[in-house]
């Protein structure tokens, strides 16, 4: 690596000063730790410390009233299925980042203040009907009701266990 | 042997070959933004991204259908564009892997704050544009190698990560980490194959660090790469072997990082003599 440097230096400053920028980059993002600035990631891959919880919230999606199952399909669709659930879920954690950090760490020269670029509001019937209709194209065939909640499974012997606490979807994004 | 124009040639089209064999999997999964026509989005903690949303690019998108078919049409249609044009003219081969930098980084920073994948897996659309845009030879073969480096930086980090974040001193951690991935799978099909499978491994704790660790030292194996090229065939492997077994255990497709693969195969060459 060294001996790479020194040859690119040789060859062009203009890159070499561009390689070590990207180097300092990534190598401070990393270092620093927590917040990321595009292209410099944290590579961490489950590194943190994970053990079994006792109690688990997971999204049930029920069409027909059939419970979609991730047996039925591949790995990418099964995400494609779940991601939108998560993102509908996760938007007042979405809109609170806009609230406690975007606006904290943007420097007011830079800040345009277009909080609507930001804030999403919970439109539960919007995101049901759209749902429906981008789950009539995962599945092929056409989908009459839909209906999404969190249950609560413990994790016991070995198992999830379901427990009969539920969630709505409405209720998971107020 | 020094690196050659075929041999720049070739990487070219290698890329593309790696690129349309990937879009034609993300079509047929139903993975375009057309196909996608998302109306949510996700904040991330990304500064970069926070200035990039000021522009109001990722809102128009949800509201104007057709400038998802643009952007589709855009990104997929920049490697073809610039391997038509580079044989032929080499200052617009440079011009366009401009253009392909630009676009890579805009669609990709749009893509990912929809419901998609994270942003990380695809920081090689978002990187190899830059190779493309040298001129001369030397330059090529210096953002080459300057590529595998970052390559091997990817993986020896995760690697090291799981050192400073201590993960890999945690017994339990593969049956906390597969209990977290997979509980909709386990809990929406739980006598399937997979899910026994998965359950025999949580609570086999011993198994699970054990596969956790053989991971992270595939993981760490990249530092060699630092210090030798000797090694890089078997690090093509590995690679290939990681994307393999997380797609299996975790149910993560990591293919997105394939083009790197381009930076080991290509490695034994030597840097070309300054007159060429």
């Amino acid at each position: 690596m060294p001996m790479f440097l020194n040859l690119l230096y040789k060859h062009s400053k203009l890159l070499f000063v561009l390689v070590m920028v990207f180097i300092s980059g990534q190598l401070f993002i990393n270092v620093k730790h927590g917040l990321v600035f595009s292209p410099f990631y944290h590579y961490g891959m489950y590194s943190q410390v994970m053990r079994p919880q006792n109690e688990y919230l997971v999204p049930e999606i029920v069409v027909d009233h059939v419970l979609l199952q991730g047996k039925d399909f591949t790995p990418w669709t099964w995400d494609k299925i779940l991601q939108p659930v998560n993102y509908f879920t996760n938007i007042p954690a979405s809109n609170a980042l806009n609230k406690n950090e975007v606006t904290r760490l943007t420097p007011a020269f830079l800040s345009f203040n277009k909080t609507s670029n930001f804030i999403q509001p919970c439109d539960y019937p919007g995101f049901m009907d759209w749902y429906k209709t981008y789950l009539t194209g995962i599945l092929g065939r056409p989908v009459k009701t839909v209906e999404v909640a969190s249950r609560k499974y413990t994790f016991s012997k070995g198992k999830l266990e379901p427990s009969p606490i539920t969630f709505t979807l409405s209720s998971q994004c107020q | 042997m020094s690196i050659t124009q075929q041999h720049r040639k070739n990487i070219i089209a290698l890329y593309c070959i790696i690129f349309y064999t990937l879009m034609t999997f993300k079509w047929w999964g139903g993975l375009f933004l057309y196909q996608l026509e998302p109306i949510i989005y996700q904040t991330r903690f990304d500064f970069f991204t926070w200035q990039f949303m000021q522009t109001g690019l990722h809102t128009w998108l949800l509201q104007h259908k057709v400038g998802l078919y643009v952007f589709d049409a855009l990104f997929y249609s920049m490697p073809l564009l610039y391997w038509l044009l580079y044989s032929r003219s080499r200052l617009w081969g440079t011009v366009i892997a401009i253009i392909m930098l630009v676009v890579n980084w805009v669609y990709i920073q749009v893509y990912t704050l929809y419901p998609t994948s994270s942003i990380e897996s695809f920081i090689g659309w978002l990187l190899f544009p830059v190779l493309f845009i040298t001129t001369s030879l030397r330059s090529f073969y210096f953002m080459l190698n300057g590529l595998r480096y970052f390559f091997l930086f990817l993986f020896a980090s995760a690697g090291l990560w799981k050192l400073v974040q201590q993960g890999i001193f945690n017994v339990d951690q593969m049956s906390g980490v597969l209990l977290y991935q997979h509980k909709e799978f386990l809990t929406s099909a739980p006598d399937h194959w997979l899910s026994h499978f998965f359950y025999w491994i949580i609570i086999h704790p011993m198994v699970g660090y054990l596969i956790y660790l053989l991971g992270t030292l595939l993981e760490l194996l990249f530092l060699t790469g630092f210090f030798t090229r000797k090694f890089d065939r078997i690090l093509l492997y590995a690679f290939i072997l990681f994307i393999l077994l997380d797609l299996f255990l975790m149910r993560i497709y990591y293919w997105e990082l394939s083009p790197f693969m381009i930076t080991l195969l290509y490695s034994r060459y030597r840097r070309p003599s300054a007159l060429r």
